[in-house]
């Protein structure tokens, strides 16, 4: 769990396209997502999963092997789903349809993800007019999973270093000991950041410095030809 | 009473809600561009201290006065807004997800135009070295770079008044020699510092005056070589002599300081103390 959520935000921190304003990714994402469910059609779904593969190992960078690992684990549930319809309903077009339209679906999402740090997905909810307090509330628990996985580890390292998982009882005695911990550490921790918030004159929302980024001609560009590639898909191959 | 008093606790007491008593009577003034180390064993109030300072924390007996003004629930802004407080830890200190958007908590809280924001979060960034982790979120960074993250924070928000607690706690040789740096191009700039520590060697070449706590009572507050040359006091707050005080002590005890009955500062003191052998 903790390897993906630090692997992830690692390619959209390390990925070319974090340059481009999240807002218009946002956008692009999720037009193709709607247009990818809309469509309902097999070849759209294909053209964008493979498109989406080609953008994120071309412009995102993101090594092919690893950007199938990742596409690995929604697949894993979405074929399991498929093998469970394709037992309630017995058709084979169905569950192909439903399972890369998922997919397809994913790829699109993964174009935001794989590209935009979480500041940048915040910011765009901001400017969607979420309310600040469920925005601040986003922000700070971002922050807190991983300062409380930092705090689980190093507990787990010492319990570990003892002895605490020399067998099965003593694993079950330990795992409920550093969960128990883990809680009163939180209750700290959630204390410490409040003071420390409180002493930089916070007063009850949690604003941040948002960086504009200019969406250019060239990447509207690239947004129009690519939703046009879409819809030629589905005007050729249905 | 000097006018350049910042800061100004009288009769200053803290018990924290279980019953602890953290602070006891303290009378304290601190004068702009003072350069102040915080000393005492843990448990004997320093980070109190600080937090009362800083307005987190209300005194439950006396008055804190920040520019001559008492500060009370209404104004605590203001104290807030000119006393900045680097926290021992700093992963406790930051909630951001990026470290722009850390350094820009502060200065968005003062309710500064964006323009002014970023041009804080700007010279924050080029002033601690951080240039190139403006996008970093901040559990990707080293101990020493989030230390610096966390000053660049404080340094945004342009207090006048800077308190470090622990800033050498964690930290390698080279990020300390960086951050001795920082505090004295601050106090060039004629920034008042405090700094809660355990090094007394620090405290000794660093400070012009020290403050000893123990168990939440001032029981010293005067120059590093005043302070220092009570043993007494030393021993009971739990602190050991500066090297340089063990050193020069040595030499007297064996007659080999051409200068007698004083105590050295730093080391080219002690070397001019020594004379010529």
């Amino acid at each position: 769990m903790h390897k993906h959520t630090h692997y992830l935000e690692g390619y959209a921190l390390a990925s070319p396209l974090r340059h481009w304003d999240p807002s218009f990714k946002a956008a692009f994402s999720m037009t193709v997502l709607i247009l990818c469910l809309w469509f309902d059609s097999i070849p759209v779904s294909i053209w964008i999963i493979l498109s989406m593969a080609v953008i994120a190992a071309i412009w995102g960078r993101v090594k092919p092997a690893e950007y199938l690992q990742l596409l690995g684990i929604p697949l894993f549930f979405l074929v399991f789903g498929g093998i469970a319809l394709w037992f309630v309903t017995g058709e084979t077009e169905t569950v192909l349809h439903v399972t890369l339209r998922s997919l397809g679906a994913v790829s699109a999402f993964y174009f935001l993800v794989l590209s935009t740090p979480v500041s940048g997905i915040v910011a765009v909810l901001n400017r969607c007019h979420i309310p600040g307090l469920i925005t601040g509330l986003m922000y700070l628990l971002y922050r807190y999973i991983f300062i409380l996985l930092r705090v689980w580890q190093d507990m787990h390292m010492a319990a570990r270093s003892r002895l605490g998982y020399v067998d099965y009882k003593t694993s079950l005695h330990t795992f409920g000991a550093v969960g128990g911990n883990l809680l009163a550490a939180s209750m700290k921790r959630a204390d410490q950041c409040y003071t420390a918030m409180e002493s930089r004159c916070f007063a009850g929302e949690i604003r941040f410095l948002e960086e504009h980024k200019k969406c250019s001609l060239w990447q509207w560009a690239f947004g129009v030809v690519y939703l046009a590639g879409v819809a030629a898909v589905r005007r050729l191959w249905g | 009473m000097r006018e350049d008093v910042v800061l100004c606790l009288k009769d200053v007491g803290f018990a924290y809600p279980e019953g602890r008593q953290a602070l006891s009577h303290v009378n304290l003034t601190v004068c702009a561009g003072e350069r102040i180390a915080v000393l005492g064993a843990n448990g004997a109030g320093k980070s109190t201290l600080f937090l009362l300072m800083n307005g987190v924390l209300a005194p439950s007996s006396g008055h804190i006065y920040y520019k001559g003004t008492t500060i009370n629930r209404r104004n605590v802004q203001t104290l807030r807004k000119g006393v900045g407080i680097i926290f021992q830890d700093a992963d406790s200190q930051m909630i951001a997800p990026s470290v722009r958007s850390e350094i820009s908590f502060g200065p968005m809280n003062l309710k500064l135009s964006t323009e002014e924001v970023a041009a804080r979060v700007e010279r924050a960034v080029a002033y601690m070295n951080l240039e190139g982790f403006e996008e970093r979120p901040p559990h990707y960074l080293s101990g020493g770079e989030k230390k610096r993250v966390s000053i660049a924070d404080i340094i945004a928000m342009e207090p006048e008044v800077f308190l470090f607690d622990e800033p050498t706690v964690s930290l390698d040789p080279a990020n300390v020699r960086q951050l001795e740096g920082v505090l004295a191009d601050l106090a060039g700039q004629g920034k008042t510092l405090l700094i809660s520590t355990h090094d007394v060697d620090f405290a000794c070449r660093w400070a012009e005056r020290v403050l000893v706590f123990q168990y939440g009572i001032l029981r010293a507050d005067g120059p590093p070589q005043t302070v220092f040359a009570q043993k007494d006091l030393c021993e009971q707050a739990n602190l050991t002599s500066p090297v340089l005080f063990r050193i020069a002590d040595m030499l007297e005890r064996k007659n080999l300081l051409r200068e007698k009955g004083r105590i050295p500062g730093t080391v080219e003191e002690l070397e001019k103390m020594l004379g010529e052998t």
